[in-house]
């Protein structure tokens, strides 16, 4: 017994060393699969971060000199991911950056935000953080950054906050068309306007509310971008998600042009500054309108071209010969001398005016109705147009229309007349109408001068047909209404066209006092 | 296993095999004084004792001891000793084990008894040693020994009895702790899964009443699950055993097997008055380790290349302006663990006061109990009072009557608990700590830049702020239980006893839930196309139990033989009312309240009864007290038996019929055993029964109608269920035998068992015709097995006089294979993954991918060959580098469904535990370990917080993915809205969850002192959890989110247990 209890001690204390040994072991195995799994692999997680790792890097000594110079050590050392295509020395080497803005078309054209790894055979564009959109593919055994091939065997170093990967050469900078506005040679003119509608709008939906002080919204944060009107309408040249193909007139191509278009755009003003203004403004408007042609939306670009205003080129070809193209980072700019737009396929456009619609009509000794035809196949345009039936047995209806927007320009002038034939093929007893019009407009010393046309006589329409009437041919008006606006917002215009109806008595057997208008037709010349 | 010979139980279970009586508590003896004025105390308290029992009845002792007439005695003499100091025991008990017999030990150890011829075995017992039985072997002279006995092994820091279970019972019981909550309950099963698609956990018998769990009901709060079992406490618990065999007696509600639950009773006149008390401290649970606020942000900025385009845009973004001048920067620019500001550590307290005593008519045990544990979750907490009065009054020497009346309420704070399966918004604070960007805190700052106590609302990506709903959720679940038992008995003569049972319990519930404007984004309503701003929603429900069960006994020896006959019948009566509401949009974070201004507003309720009437019987016949039959059969009705069911009619119903036969050999008392003397026990069991599983959902054999509003606006009523008028029970066919084997002076006991389980006529959803108008019905069909055996080993390595060194443990396996399904194999969909139901597999199987690591290389990718068919369902995407690479099992190049391979098994091959108990004179140590071995785990937490597809916060592992091509690791790369589908339900996240946790080390020391009013005092510490062996990349690898058997083994990140510490002390008076 007694020799059993001087054991106890030792039984226990061997006891403990082997609980304690499994103990520890198990847990060392235990703590080891979960330990695993959960901390940073060495072999996978990087330590360094971008910067410190281009920093560490001696054949980046140069580029990681710009990035230090420009404070991309900062943004490379923070925790948000990027990937850097590091051009190294031999790369930059021969680089001179004496006019080059190193941050955008360098840096920012090497840095891209999120991790993208050299893997595939193919990658999507990579979107870098001054906007461009650069091609990341394989070729054969190589990765290419654009043009830029990695360094063979490639060679791409992880980061702890992204991946650097390492170019034999610098990825050059391709400006958009925007950009290329500014920097080509001879373009101020056409950079000059578009460049003045930039500005920076505050965008209250996207701020932060603060307190209301003194009955007025402050904001926590104000948050502004830059907006381009002109831009927004015709086309965002200066955004590298969207495909452009530009006519850009140099600045002897928009003289050319400004001096050609302006007399579309004659103003009359009591303020001569004004009527200047307004010159100014329409006619370099009418000038830039239909330079942007968005690269998506051409179906069939060698027969047609539609520009971003809309209006169609038919064999576009002739705008663009003798033009300089210049490939740019959101599609290509032609550099033009001349701008062959002809008038009447761009600003000097056909003018409609429906007779069915009320605004701008006036009407005597009459009553109007709106007709609506379900057979598209007439040719009456909006399927709709007026009836004018004369108020009395005696009188004889007029009605006058107000033209908007009508150049300093000539027209052929229409009003088309409806056929109840044509309407109701069992139409019996039909008379024609017998019609003379009055052009009211304003000339160049601000007086309103009405003519009459015919200028004697008058004009019977065919009731058996829809008759597009001519009323005058070649008609210049010596001062344009164009874009001019009431305080309201409403178009303004002196010019009028009056239809009246000239049936006497005892010509009411023979003629119908019952106008039946489809529209006034205001057709450009060709010059 | 082995019982008792000398304890008397309340429960007539004759012929039933327990498997182990737990708790015993030895208490002490105390002055008389004590005695009255806690008698006094009881009478004031709980006036319903009939007065003056105690007093006017002069009652006759109730033991009934008789000798047996005629019968020729033999004499066996003996010498019973200390098995370590070898000196004689004086005064140590001898006894036949129906104890009719009896003898003393002298000074010298010596004894002499006289006994029937027949008697093949004695017990010993005395004060402080372990008790023996011993086999005569037609032997006049023995001599035994007798061990000195340890305190009992409890867990001394267990607040219900769920953990007493888990701790005890390994090798018998699976229990599984559903999480890291005070007193949330566990799992149970016992002898695998007896039921696929109803309960499977053990019917649990109080007091000898059946107990409702209340297992097919439901809490409005995510992550916790109703446990009516809490309102019980363990200090109340006298012993919890587990009834395997012979759940016949338990007719169809026994399928699953039985818990057998007692609480204290009087048994001494002494008045004996213990006082425990217990303070706990919780440490906060292990998380999983998430990404930082810099390496989130890296992943942030890096996954949003699939959604974001522009760098400029994403510039812009708050969490990536890193300029300090930025006047949100402070917002952005933390480094938050939001586990800091979700959990705690916490403080557990616990206070009992137990008094028994009584005189020769009434013995009574009271005890009254205050438990208050808080959560390491914050906001979350759970409080119990309770209250019990056991008494057993002797009103004359034949009739007996019990009286028990017990109350208790608990009271829980909560907040959603883990991931939802439905997709809802995250208000779980635990999940949020999660997900949550590290970027932010839960407050604003202020202009100045101090952080303020203005909570943030929620952030960039609509996730909550965790704390806000901490501080202005609300979430309650209160819990009231009452019940009233009484139990008369009536001898009619000394062997015919006729007995009952009448028990009335209420059990109310009481819950509460409220999400917060502040802090939580507003939510979109799309049935009810509106949004929510805040939400309410609460139930009440109430369910009343009447119970009674009678029955007759006898019981009587004709020499060799022992006939034991039982007759009686059972009838439960239940009835179920509750109703839920809802409504969102309260105006303000202060009204809690449910309204009727409310928005969106639902209610519902339940008004449900059932009953069950049982006539059962049971015959049992020993011969020498070495070969015992009995049989028993149960004949059960139930309202939730269809009238069609295919079981006899008898009365106009339909009953379901048990029967059982149980054998047992008592090997060691046989004469040729002699020659082994150094076997004290054998005994061989053999078992085959019936028994059966009702819990049919308590409507579903009816078709009936129920209110609604239509469009929120009008009443009427729609069709609820059509009613499968042939629904029965499942029935479980049960053999097992087994074998308890006593060696070397009881120094090591084994206990083993094999077992055969059936379950037939499986309930099983199917669906209807959709002319039906309703999808889907119970119907029985199918079947499934289990077969297993379980192990138990107790041995005394080392008794010493001073050094007592006891080891222990338990081993189950179980095999589990369905063998039919009514409409063969079948998958369902849970928490993104799928559960295979397949004949000859075993249930919960794991469905999905089979994985082969991620493609390092471009050239390995298209080597491998492997496509998805894209969204579009035209083109083919191919995986490339980075991509998991998925076994293209159906080898075509594609993967799709018809890759989808068994990916793991739930089930484990081994469970149980291990402990080992050190006695050092006053001092005593134990330590207990519980294991798992061979389980998979479906981690939907990982599968959640590594699927590198989202803005939620990650996982820590996250580091470790792909992001260049040549990188060899196991995490593929992130991609927005996981386009290749590398975080399918795939090998990736099912994890072998096998375990051994170090649960409970506990030292106690008995504090020697010899004062007059206390006669014990022992102080006493416990660890839990301090350690645990796992491969599991979980936070915990025990848990249950459900007692569903497809829900085993799916972790859905309930709170973890973490390591907890005790102290306590207990006084005897």
């Amino acid at each position: 017994m007694n020799k059993t209890v001087l054991k106890v001690p030792e039984i226990i204390k061997r006891l403990k060393v082997f609980i304690l040994a499994g103990t520890l072991l198990a847990t060392a195995c235990s703590d080891e699969a979960y330990d695993r799994h959960y901390q940073a692999d060495p072999a996978l997680v990087a330590e360094n971060n971008l910067w410190t790792t281009i920093e560490a890097m001696p054949e980046l000594s140069r580029f990681a000199g710009f990035l230090k110079n420009h404070g991309y050590d900062q943004l490379l050392s923070q925790t948000q991911a990027y990937t850097v295509f590091a051009p190294n020395n031999d790369a930059l080497a021969a680089l001179d950056t004496s006019n080059m803005d190193v941050l955008s078309e360098l840096i920012e054209n090497h840095i891209a935000r999120f991790i993208r790894p050299a893997s595939g055979s193919a990658a999507d564009p990579v979107a870098m953080l001054n906007g461009k959109w650069i091609d990341f593919v394989k070729q054969g055994d190589n990765y290419y950054f654009g043009s830029a091939p990695f360094t063979v065997p490639a060679k791409s170093v992880m980061a702890s906050n992204g991946i650097v990967h390492l170019l034999d050469a610098y990825e050059s900078f391709f400006p958009n068309i925007w950009e290329y506005l500014a920097k080509g040679a001879g373009l101020d003119s056409i950079k000059n306007y578009l460049y003045a509608f930039d500005e920076i709008v505050f965008v209250p939906e996207r701020s932060v509310p603060g307190s209301i002080v003194d009955g007025q919204q402050t904001y926590l944060d104000s948050v502004f971008v830059n907006s381009n009107a002109r831009l927004s309408r015709l086309g965002y040249i200066n955004r590298e998600d969207s495909s452009y193909i530009m006519l850009v007139p140099n600045n002897q191509a928009w003289t050319e042009a400004y001096n050609r278009i302006k007399d579309y755009y004659v103003y009359y003003n009591k303020n001569a500054q004004i009527a200047d203004s307004l010159q100014r403004a329409n006619t370099a408007y009418a000038l830039v309108q239909d330079l942007f042609f968005s690269n998506t939306l051409q179906t069939s670009p060698q027969d047609s071209l539609i520009s971003t205003s809309s209006h169609t080129f038919y064999k576009p070809q002739y705008l663009f010969d003798g033009a300089e193209p210049v490939t740019t980072s959101n599609g290509t700019a032609y550099i033009t001398d001349q701008l062959k737009l002809n008038a009447w396929e761009s600003w000097h456009e056909p003018i409609i005016v429906e007779a069915e619609r009320t605004l701008g009509r006036e009407n005597t000794v009459s009553t109007p109705s709106v007709q609506r035809v379900t057979d598209l196949s007439l040719g009456i345009s909006g399927g709709r147009y007026l009836k004018l039936e004369p108020t009395t047995s005696s009188g004889n209806p007029t009605v006058t229309f107000d033209i908007p927007n009508t150049l300093s320009a000539s027209y052929n002038i229409y009003c088309v007349f409806v056929s109840e034939k044509a309407i109701n093929p069992n139409a019996q007893g039909l008379k024609p109408c017998q019609v003379y019009f009055s052009l009211s407009y304003m000339d160049d010393a601000g007086k309103i001068v009405t003519d009459r046309f015919p200028a004697s006589g008058k004009i019977n329409t065919k009731p058996e047909q829809i008759d597009t009437i001519p009323v005058v041919s070649g008609f210049k008006f010596p001062t344009t209404n164009y874009g001019e606006k009431d305080a309201n917002g409403e178009s303004v215009t002196y010019v009028t066209l009056k239809v009246v109806s000239n049936v006497d008595r005892k010509e009411t057997t023979e003629y119908s006092r019952v106008l039946l208008l489809d529209c006034i037709l205001m057709e450009p010349q060709k010059q | 296993m082995k019982q008792s010979c000398l304890t008397n139980t309340q429960e007539h279970v004759n012929g039933y095999s327990f498997t182990r009586q737990l708790i015993y508590l030895s208490l002490v003896t105390r002055p008389f004084i004590v005695h009255r004025l806690s008698f006094t105390v009881i009478f004031f308290l709980f006036c319903f004792l009939p007065l003056g029992a105690q007093e006017s009845r002069e009652a006759d002792s109730v033991t009934i001891k008789k000798s047996e007439p005629a019968i020729p005695l033999i004499t066996v003499k003996g010498y019973i000793r200390d098995a370590v100091t070898q000196s004689p025991l004086l005064g140590a008990k001898v006894q036949s084990k129906d104890q009719l017999y009896s003898a003393m030990t002298d000074e010298n150890g010596f004894f002499t008894i006289q006994i029937p011829g027949y008697l093949r075995q004695l017990c010993f017992s005395a004060p402080d040693y372990s008790e023996r039985e011993y086999p005569l072997q037609s032997r006049a002279e023995i001599e035994a020994a007798l061990y000195r006995r340890l305190p009992p092994l409890r867990n001394l820091s267990a607040l219900t009895a769920d953990a007493e279970i888990q701790s005890l019972l390994g090798g018998d019981v699976r229990a599984i702790t559903h999480s890291g909550a005070p007193a949330i309950g566990a799992s149970l099963f016992i002898r695998g899964y007896n039921s696929l698609n109803i309960n499977s956990q053990p019917l649990i018998v109080l007091d000898g009443m059946i107990f409702d769990n209340q297992y097919s009901r439901t809490s409005l709060h995510d992550g916790f699950i109703l446990n009516p079992l809490s309102n019980i406490s363990t200090d109340d618990i006298e012993s919890i055993r587990v009834l395997k065999d012979g759940t016949s007696l338990y007719g169809a509600k026994g399928g699953n097997g039985v818990l057998l639950i007692n609480t204290k009773r009087g048994k001494d006149p002494v008045t004996k008055i213990t006082l425990s008390a217990l303070t706990g401290y919780n440490e906060r649970p292990e998380t999983m380790p998430l990404l930082d606020a810099g390496q989130f942000r890296i992943y942030l900025s890096d996954i949003l290349k699939d959604y974001v385009n522009d760098p400029a845009y994403l510039s812009s973004l708050p969490f990536l302006n890193d300029n300090p001048l930025y006047y949100d920067y402070l917002r952005y620019h933390n480094n938050n663990d939001w586990s800091n500001d979700v959990y705690r550590n916490s403080i557990t307290q616990s206070y009992n006061v137990g008094v028994s005593g009584g005189d020769d008519v009434a013995l009574y045990h009271l005890s009254l109990g205050y438990t208050n544990a808080n959560s390491t979750l914050k906001a979350n907490d759970f409080t119990r009072f309770n209250a019990r009065f056991n008494s057993d009054i002797d009103l004359s020497t034949r009739f007996r009557i019990s009286f028990d009346l017990s109350y208790s309420q608990t009271d829980r704070n909560l907040r959603d608990d883990g991931f939802t399966e439905t997709g809802d918004v995250i208000t779980a604070p635990s999940v949020l700590a999660l997900i949550k960007a590290p970027l932010l805190i839960p407050y604003e700052y202020s202009t100045s830049g101090r952080i303020t106590s203005d909570l943030s609302d929620s952030d960039f990506t609509d996730i909550s702020n965790p704390v806000a709903i901490i501080e202005k959720g609300l979430g309650e679940s209160s819990q009231n239980y009452l019940t009233l038992t009484i139990h008369p008995s009536f001898r009619f003569t000394d062997a015919l006893k006729l007995s009952g049972s009448f028990n009335y319990s209420l059990h109310s519930l009481f819950e509460k839930y409220f999400r917060p404007d502040a802090g939580v984004a507003e939510i979109y309503l799309s049935d009810e196309g509106g949004t929510s701003s805040n939400y309410v929603k609460g139930q009440n429900a109430k369910q009343i139990s009447l119970a009674t069960n009678l029955y007759l006994n006898w019981e009587k020896r004709f020499s060799i033989h022992t006939f034991d006959l039982t007759g009686g019948a059972r009838f439960l009566s239940d009835s179920y009312k509750g109703e839920y509401g809802s409504g969102h949009n309260t105006g303000t974070d202060l009204n809690h309240n449910l309204s009727g201004s409310l928005a969106y507003r639902k209610t519902t309720g339940y008004d449900d009864t059932w009953r069950s009437l049982s006539w059962y019987a049971n015959a049992g016949y020993s011969l020498y007290d070495k070969y015992t039959l009995s049989a028993t059969v149960s004949a059960d009705a139930s309202s939730r038996f269809g009238k069609d069911a295919d079981l006899p009619e008898i009365g106009g119903v339909r009953w379901g019929i048990f029967p059982s036969v149980n054998a047992d050999w008592l090997l060691s008392s046989e004469n040729f055993m002699k020659s082994l003397p150094f076997v004290d026990l054998l005994k061989l069991r053999l078992s085959y029964g019936l028994s059966g599983n009702d819990n049919i959902p308590a409507t579903n054999v009816l078709t009936y109608f129920s209110s609604i509003r239509y469009i929120n606006e009008y009443t009427g009523k729609t069709l609820v269920n059509i009613g499968n008028t042939s629904l029965k029970m499942e029935t479980v066919e049960k053999k097992s035998l087994g074998m308890d084997l006593n060696l070397l002076d009881n120094r090591l006991s084994v206990s083993a068992d094999v077992y055969h389980h059936v379950t037939s006529d499986l309930l099983t959803l199917k669906q209807f015709n959709y002319v039906a108008g309703k999808d889907s019905y119970w119907s029985n069909g199918g079947k499934l097995e289990n077969k297993g055996y379980e192990i138990t080993v107790n041995t005394k390595p080392l008794a010493l006089r001073n050094l007592q060194w006891e080891l222990g443990g338990s081993l189950a396996h179980y095999k589990n294979r369905i063998l039919e399904l009514p409409d063969g194999d079948y998958v369902t969909s849970i928490y993104g993954g799928e559960v295979k139901t397949s004949i000859g597999q075993p249930a919960g199987l794991f469905y999905g991918y089979q994985t082969e690591g991620v493609f390092a290389t471009s050239r390995q990718a298209s080597d491998a060959d492997l496509k998805i068919l894209s969204y579009t369902g035209i083109d083919y995407i191919p995986f490339a580098a980075g991509d998991v690479h998925f076994s293209d099992l159906h080898p075509d190049g594609i993967i799709n469904e018809k890759d989808k391979t068994v990916i793991g098994d739930p089930n484990p091959d081994f469970t149980g535990s291990f402990n080992t108990r050190i006695s050092y004179k006053n001092l005593s140590i134990s330590a207990l370990f519980t294991f798992s071995y061979g389980n998979d785990v479906y981690n939907y937490v990982r599968s959640q917080m590594e699927a590198g597809s989202g803005i939620y916060n990650q996982s820590s592992a996250l580091q470790n993915r792909w992001m260049n091509e040549g990188q060899l690791t196991s995490i593929p790369r992130s991609a927005y809205g996981d386009p290749m589908g590398n975080a399918r339900f795939s090998d990736r996240w099912i994890e072998d969850g096998s375990y051994l946790r170090f649960k409970s080390l506990s030292l106690a020391y008995e504090v020697p002192l010899n004062w007059m009013f206390l006669s014990g005092f022992t102080i006493w510490a416990s660890a839990n959890n301090l350690w645990t062996y796992s491969k599991y990349l979980g936070a915990d690898p025990e848990f249950s989110i459900s007692n569903s058997i497809l829900y085993q083994g799916i972790d859905a990140g309930l709170l973890s247990q973490g390591r907890s510490y005790f102290v306590g002390l207990k006084l005897n008076l």
